[in-house]
């Protein structure tokens, strides 16, 4: 999934719906919605009404993130960018010409 | 209090793992501590402050009652934290191997400590 592996597998439909299925089995993960270049939700946990309303705000986040990143770094890519609350933690994970949207409970790996 | 609590924080921040810089900024945006140049503090500072903004909005958007604790962007080379609580945020940016390897050694010793 991140550019840094050798060779990256074309974005084919059966690669999204492994990935889908992939990132839905995890433990904590409630939702997940693949969006494509357009920025439309072509598979989502949720339905379609809420899908699209539910990925607006991230597209708007992502747009500002970029610019921001290219101020601060002109050659830097975004792998991922990770929104936490209180209760929810949000993962957008851009994707050659997909965009993952995962939705979680709030889990911290370094408690003890 | 609230102040010397703040950089108490920040302090055991910087000594984390793989953390290659860090900023701390009060409520006007201002960076008050840092351990990069000034000039570096003050471009991520404002580059950052509007993300958060927005990212605070949407949660409030999206789910009533819910807080922003902290937004993480995970880039080709680094890792950048920027976390907000009243009317301070800190920035923290850290080595992407350096995390990746800690992350690994902290679940091991998690199974290790199950067995």
């Amino acid at each position: 999934m991140f550019p840094d592996l050798p060779q990256k597998p074309p974005r084919t439909l059966r690669y999204v719906e492994k990935a889908f299925d992939l990132v839905k089995s995890k433990k904590h993960v409630r939702d997940v919605v693949i969006l494509n270049e357009s920025g439309h939700p072509v598979m989502s946990t949720m339905d379609r009404e809420d899908a699209v309303q539910f990925s607006g705000p991230f597209q708007a986040i992502r747009g500002r993130l970029e610019r921001g990143m290219s101020k601060i770094d002109p050659t830097d890519e975004l792998l991922m960018l990770r929104i936490r609350t209180r209760t929810n933690e949000v993962l957008l994970v851009p994707d050659s010409k997909i965009t993952l949207l995962v939705v979680q409970n709030a889990h911290d790996y370094f408690e003890k | 209090m609230a102040s010397n609590t703040v950089q108490m924080t920040f302090d055991r921040l910087v000594q984390l793992p793989g953390v290659t810089g860090a900023i701390l900024i009060d409520g006007n945006g201002v960076p008050v501590r840092t351990n990069l140049p000034a000039n570096v503090a003050r471009i991520y500072a404002d580059r950052m402050r509007p993300l958060v903004i927005l990212a605070r909005s949407m949660v409030q958007d999206l789910e009533n009652g819910d807080e922003l604790s902290y937004v993480r962007l995970r880039t080709r080379r680094q890792e950048t934290m920027v976390a907000t609580e009243n009317e301070h945020t800190i920035i923290l940016i850290q080595d992407n191997r350096v995390l990746d390897e800690s992350w690994r050694s902290s679940v091991a010793s998690r199974r290790a400590s199950a067995l």
